[in-house]
């Protein structure tokens, strides 16, 4: 019976994983450059990089508002709704924006977002298209080139595996304490084996939380039935209980006067004190039905609290219920939430959430390329013997070159686009976004012929070249530079440059080890410790 | 609001946590001293990791609350076992050099932060 059990678990856990690694694999990765985001959006904007850059000023609120308010009823005065945005630790720019009026048929307009320069006065709207770090946070769930809610259950479906894979591999590793630091080195599959357990068992707590609260964050998609029913099939009724403030009211068509927003500013320190403020949205201009919403900064709160206080636009009433205690429920789902986004995270804690994606990253990849491993050594006597390496394994193989050494390579080049092509360019956000997958498919094409060792050095010296160059793409294309960041303490700045130096470096490291070892696919045979192991690979075949 | 050099003495403590947890096994601590342990030192470094983590998890989260505190904590036992696999494996004689080094630096940082 016991017997039987494992084997079925480590059947379960060689297939579940296997079959949804790759986009499991795109996934993570995006997830986890998800983290910088908006770093990742201010290195993709370099016009930003000077003269914009200021901390949140409490003194300064009421001159911002009044100023924002003149800039918008000048610049933008037929705008759906106007978005002031008050500096952030992570956004540490001011900005007026607006979202234009929708065209006919759509449901919302186009955005648009003016910074303003730290002298006050100046103003840059020249940025370049670019979706930056939004393309990362994007593709996490929303994939690309196909419908959303086609791609949410897909990425949906391949989490519930992972959930599986991630159970059952508890199960299988039996020796989870007694193996817990054990990584041992140039032993062929037994190192691949121990790099899979490392990286698993280590962050097991993440991994386990991020996949859970990744399913919790589409949930009502996966499972919508009960809000179905208790709603009589409305889930937009759901959604306006659940969250009220998100409901937006229809205008009058009854012009009215707008009062001045900073007037607003003594209300809102009475319900919250001097707790920084975020944002600043007005909707329904210059009409008897408008809004004023003030967003809080929720800093290292690790529930959500997006509740803003909202005020009539022509008298200044509070019109949205005084904050009431959310119901446990409401609270916990709050917390999964913000635990998944990691929206809380000050920048250490956001650096070993970082480091635990790439973990999960290196879990996917060790774990498939033990696969093709173990197999490959399966069929090491016919392959001698001349006989072609099974469909199976070329496929896996092929698979693992392009996702595993592709990425970094892609990444690379979206970066590399976004700083060199023409500013002016035509849909130049999506050619960004084309030049990633571009690269991907390029190692694609590159796998079909060759999934040997040097197709695998090419791309990784490739990425690792790429990447150590970035400080100096930076220089050339932009009116900073590392160095020039350093003396500013634009820490975002100099992070994005010597993250890329860093990974480039341990790219270049590990197409190095790769030419000192004889073949990824040539190794030992499993030694007795190994028996957990080739049964993996018996169940596996 | 903690400081960075609280974290960064968390970190060290975690990591002599974790290196003492480690020598605490037969393999490892033979890979690094070239010899067996006696069953008592075995048992008293196990005891002596789990005081530390408990000790260093106490102080995370009383500076930081108990969310910020548990989230950034469990964050901190990943990245410093990380740590101490990599010397293990690499430069297991060096272990309970670093180890030291690291803890020293960690008191260091608590009585300047």
């Amino acid at each position: 019976m016991k017997e039987t059990f494992f084997r079925t678990m480590t059947w379960l856990h060689t297939w579940v994983g296997l079959l949804v690694c790759w986009v499991l694999l795109l996934v993570f990765f995006a997830g986890t450059l998800s983290y910088y985001r908006y770093e990742i959006s201010l290195w993709t904007q370099p016009e930003l990089h000077k003269e914009v850059f200021q901390d949140y000023e409490k003194g300064q609120l009421k001159a911002q508002l009044t100023q924002a308010q003149a800039y918008l009823a000048q610049h933008a005065s037929d705008a759906k709704d106007w978005r002031i945005n008050f500096p952030t630790e992570r956004k540490p720019y001011l900005s007026y924006g607006w979202q234009t009026q929708p065209e006919p048929g759509q449901r919302r307009g186009e955005f648009i977002e003016h910074i303003v320069k730290t002298d006050g006065k100046g103003v840059i709207t020249d940025t370049r298209d670019s979706r930056g770090g939004h393309f990362f946070y994007r593709l996490h769930f929303d994939l690309h080139y196909m419908p959303a809610n086609i791609a949410r259950w897909i990425v949906g479906f391949c989490t519930m595996f992972m959930l599986l894979a991630l159970i059952s591999g508890i199960v299988i590793h039996k020796r989870i304490f007694k193996d817990l630091f054990s990584f041992r080195r140039n032993k062929g599959s037994r190192s691949w084996l121990d790099a899979h357990n490392v990286s698993s068992v280590l962050a097991l707590p993440y991994h386990l939380m991020i996949t859970y609260t990744g399913l919790i964050t589409l949930m009502l998609i996966y499972m919508p039935w009960g809000v179905l029913t208790a709603y009589d099939g409305d889930a937009r009724a759901f959604r306006a209980e659940l969250k009220p403030s998100r409901v937006q009211v229809k205008p009058t068509d009854i012009p009215a006067e707008m009062i001045q927003i900073d007037t607003l500013l003594p209300k809102v320190k009475g319900f919250w004190g001097d707790v920084p403020l975020k944002q600043v949205v007005i909707s329904n201009l210059n009409d008897k039905n408008s809004r004023v919403s003030f967003y809080q900064n929720t800093q290292q709160s690790v529930t959500d609290k997006r509740t803003p206080l909202i005020f009539s636009g022509t008298d200044g009433k509070l019109l949205s219920d005084t904050p009431v205690a959310p119901s446990a429920t409401h609270v916990t789902h709050d917390t999964l939430m913000s635990l998944h986004t990691a929206r809380f995270a000050k920048p250490v804690l956001r650096a070993f959430f970082f480091i635990c994606g790439i973990m999960g990253c290196a879990m996917i990849a060790t774990g498939t390329l033990l696969w093709a491993i173990k197999i490959r050594q399966k069929q090491q006597k016919k392959i001698k013997n001349g006989v072609k390496a099974t469909l199976g394994l070329r496929l896996v193989e092929g698979l693992n070159l392009t996702f595993i050494a592709g990425l970094p390579l892609a990444t690379c080049s979206f970066f590399y686009a976004n700083r060199i092509l023409e500013k002016t360019m035509e849909n130049r956000a999506q050619w960004e976004i084309n030049s990633f997958f571009i690269a991907l498919t390029l190692v694609a094409l590159l796998a079909c012929f060759n999934r040997g060792q040097t197709s695998w050095r090419l791309v990784l010296r490739l990425s690792a070249a790429g990447l150590i160059a970035i400080p100096v793409l930076n220089a050339l294309t932009s009116n900073s530079h590392l160095i020039s960041n350093i003396n500013e303490q634009q820490w975002a700045l100099v992070g994005f440059d010597l993250t890329c130096m860093l990974f480039g470096g341990a790219l270049w490291f590990a197409s190095n080890k790769l030419r000192d070892s004889t073949n990824l696919a040539k190794v030992k045979q499993p030694t007795t410790q190994g028996s957990q192991l080739s049964q993996t690979v018996k169940e596996g075949v | 609001m903690i400081s960075n050099s609280m974290t960064l003495s968390l970190l060290t403590f975690s990591y002599l946590a974790l290196g003492c947890m480690a020598l605490a096994m037969f393999s490892h601590f033979r890979d690094t001293f070239k010899r067996s342990p006696t069953p008592a030192q075995s048992r008293g470094l196990y005891w002596t990791g789990w005081g530390i983590l408990t000790l260093s998890y106490y102080l995370g989260i009383r500076y930081l609350g108990f969310a910020y505190g548990s989230i950034l904590f469990t964050g901190i036992l990943s990245f410093a076992g990380l740590l101490v696999i990599l010397t293990a494996s690499y430069q297991p004689k060096h272990l309970p050099h670093l180890m030291a080094g690291s803890s020293s630096l960690g008191v260091a940082l608590m009585f300047i932060g």
